[in-house]
């Protein structure tokens, strides 16, 4: 009976939520409502994000971006006072129920955040922050995955020679790498980018996002950003958000050339937000 | 042209500020150097007033555990020792539960609560230290002999790596309830630099750890400790220095006996301890020098440890190839 009514509730806004080049569904959420305190800050949000490719979120400040991202890795329970209600499933089991384990969820669900974080350590102490937490390995196998992960997040040569070093010293851009590599080191399958570019240079800004379209064949990638070029260029799909409301979502194609919506039409041509 | 001349004409009007400036760096300047020779003047004043027990026992007054006020001999073991010791139990006790304070208030209580729970500490730091050692001596040092020592000595007494530190009868007052005393005294302190320190780590800095898996206690370890260390190590240090010159509640509860013992459960003394409670008894010139220069020697004790925890800090921060 819930599921008939589940499925029924599903079937309605099909057709906006489900990009129709997808193939598989990465994640899948469902009526997704996000509470800071009382106020709601995403309501009855449902779509179904596609594997190995990249989604973009976009939409003015405060219409719930980055908010999204913060459920879909239940970050916000480091918070009393946010929770969420709906289901947000990755693989078929929903990810908000609480007897879902948040250590698997953070090895499924990386997460970089809008300003580098690196912790003050070495970079190689950075790089190897997560692996201890999910899997014994030999020091050997740590200083390949190390390096693995360095060289899928491009960084590994600027770094191999001080590895060492304060991973404090390295330059913005490097340390935002740097936190992308700290991420993909514990091998998750989805990739969660909160405006991760939008403290960088421009020559910083490309690379990483030269870095996006690499990672998306191994990754599912989500990126929120404020930048609408920056959605165009690295994304397949794109969902624009307005006052929390998921408006319209679709191929980053037509939803840039062609939107259905009017406000998504407003917003990307820049009369608001 | 007429223009500029007029601009020219304004421009003694606009204030330079340069002398003001001047003025106002002086007066800081001599705001700092104020502190500086207050603070050499009274380790001179130390110094000459315990000069004549610096003469007449050279190094032993340093090194010998005699304190005999009607043979004349005075040594200065016993308190140094005691005061260092008493200091090492406060930190042992108040660094745990200070970061465990600071962390619960920054990160784990609700919100509403934060408020009250922290005034209640800094409360503590507003007790007089009179009170925590009449505390100490009526309810708080019979507490630990009825209770705690019997079971330390019973249970640790035997061991023969820790045991003489636990031997003994269990009378209540000494080295381990005077150390305790005085980490409670040093917990709001300390916990007020750590809550304010961790409270300025940047949220997505302990979100990046979490995102990872981290637990709360790895943010803590990997995160928010090393990324407050240098503040941190400042707070407590700050403990330290009050431990170590803290009189009153210790005169209650250390027992003042100027015996040399392992046993943290024996009666000891401290420095501020012996002068607070001989300096009215000090008949004699020598007495009396002797007990200047245990002050000097506080002076020293609390300058070396001062200076240890600045070095070991240059080091840490060099390591971490951070420059400030």
């Amino acid at each position: 009976m819930m599921n008939d009514t589940a499925t029924a509730l599903r079937i309605m806004p099909a057709e906006f939520s489900t990009p129709p080049t997808s193939t598989s569904i990465a994640i899948d959420i469902r009526d997704l409502d996000f509470y800071y305190g009382k106020a709601l800050a995403l309501k009855d949000v449902t779509m179904a994000v596609p594997a190995n490719s990249v989604t973009a979120i976009i939409g003015p400040s405060g219409c719930g971006k980055s908010t999204l991202l913060r459920a879909i890795n239940r970050i916000y329970e480091l918070y009393p006072d946010q929770y969420a209600a709906g289901s947000i499933e990755i693989d078929g089991r929903n990810v908000l129920d609480r007897r879902y384990a948040l250590s698997e969820l953070r090895r499924l669900v990386g997460m970089v955040f809008q300003k580098p974080t690196p912790f003050p350590s070495s970079i190689r102490a950075n790089v190897a922050f997560a692996l201890s937490y999910y899997e014994r390995l030999p020091k050997s196998e740590v200083n390949d995955r190390i390096e693995d992960a360095l060289r899928q997040a491009a960084l590994w040569d600027e770094v191999k020679d001080k590895l060492n070093q304060s991973a404090l010293g390295l330059s913005g851009g490097q340390q935002q790498r740097l936190c992308i590599a700290r991420t993909i080191a514990v091998r998750p399958e989805i990739l969660l980018l909160d405006e991760a570019t939008s403290a960088l240079d421009p020559i910083s800004t490309a690379k990483i996002e030269e870095l996006i379209h690499e990672l998306r064949e191994r990754f599912t990638i989500v990126i929120v950003t404020h930048n609408m070029q920056q959605a165009a260029r690295v994304s397949q799909s794109t969902a624009f958000f307005h006052l929390g409301e998921l408006i319209e979502f679709g191929n980053t194609s037509e939803i840039f050339t062609n939107p259905r919506e009017q406000r998504t039409r407003d917003y990307i041509t820049g009369r608001f937000g | 042209m007429s223009a500029s001349a007029a601009s020219l004409d304004q421009r003694p009007i606009v204030k330079s500020g340069a002398s003001a400036d001047r003025t106002f760096q002086l007066i800081t300047a001599g705001a700092a150097w104020f502190v500086l020779i207050l603070l050499a003047g009274i380790a001179a004043s130390m110094a000459w007033g315990g000069r004549l027990a610096f003469k007449t026992f050279g190094w032993r007054f340093v090194t010998s555990p005699d304190w005999d006020a009607v043979g004349g001999h005075f040594g200065a073991l016993v308190p140094i020792y005691g005061t260092l010791v008493t200091s090492a139990i406060a930190l042992l006790i108040a660094v745990p539960v200070s970061i465990g304070i600071a962390l619960f208030l920054t990160d784990i209580a609700p919100r509403w609560t934060r408020g009250p729970i922290a005034i209640a500490i800094e409360l503590l730091a507003a007790i007089p230290s009179i009170i925590y050692g009449m505390w100490g001596l009526f309810v708080f040092a019979p507490f630990m002999a009825a209770h705690v020592e019997p079971w330390l000595s019973d249970h640790l007494g035997g061991n023969a790596i820790v045991g003489p530190l636990f031997s003994g009868p269990p009378i209540g007052i000494g080295m381990l309830t005077a150390g305790i005393v005085l980490g409670i005294m040093v917990i709001p302190f300390i916990a007020a630099v750590a809550r304010e320190v961790f409270s300025a780590v940047p949220a997505p800095l302990r979100e990046s750890a979490v995102a990872l898996g981290s637990t709360r206690w790895e943010v803590l370890r990997s995160v928010t400790l090393p990324y407050t260390r240098s503040a941190m190590i400042g707070a407590i240090f700050l403990g330290l220095g009050r431990a170590l010159g803290e009189t009153m509640a210790v005169t209650f509860v250390l027992g003042n006996a100027h015996d040399l013992s392992a046993s943290l459960l024996m009666p000891s003394n401290s420095i501020a301890a012996a002068i607070a409670n001989e300096f009215t008894e000090a008949d004699t010139d020598l007495y009396r020098s002797s007990l200047i220069a245990l002050g000097f020697l506080l002076f020293v004790v609390t300058f070396i440890v001062l200076s240890i925890a600045k070095l070991l800090l240059m080091r840490i921060n060099k390591q971490m190839g951070r420059t400030h």
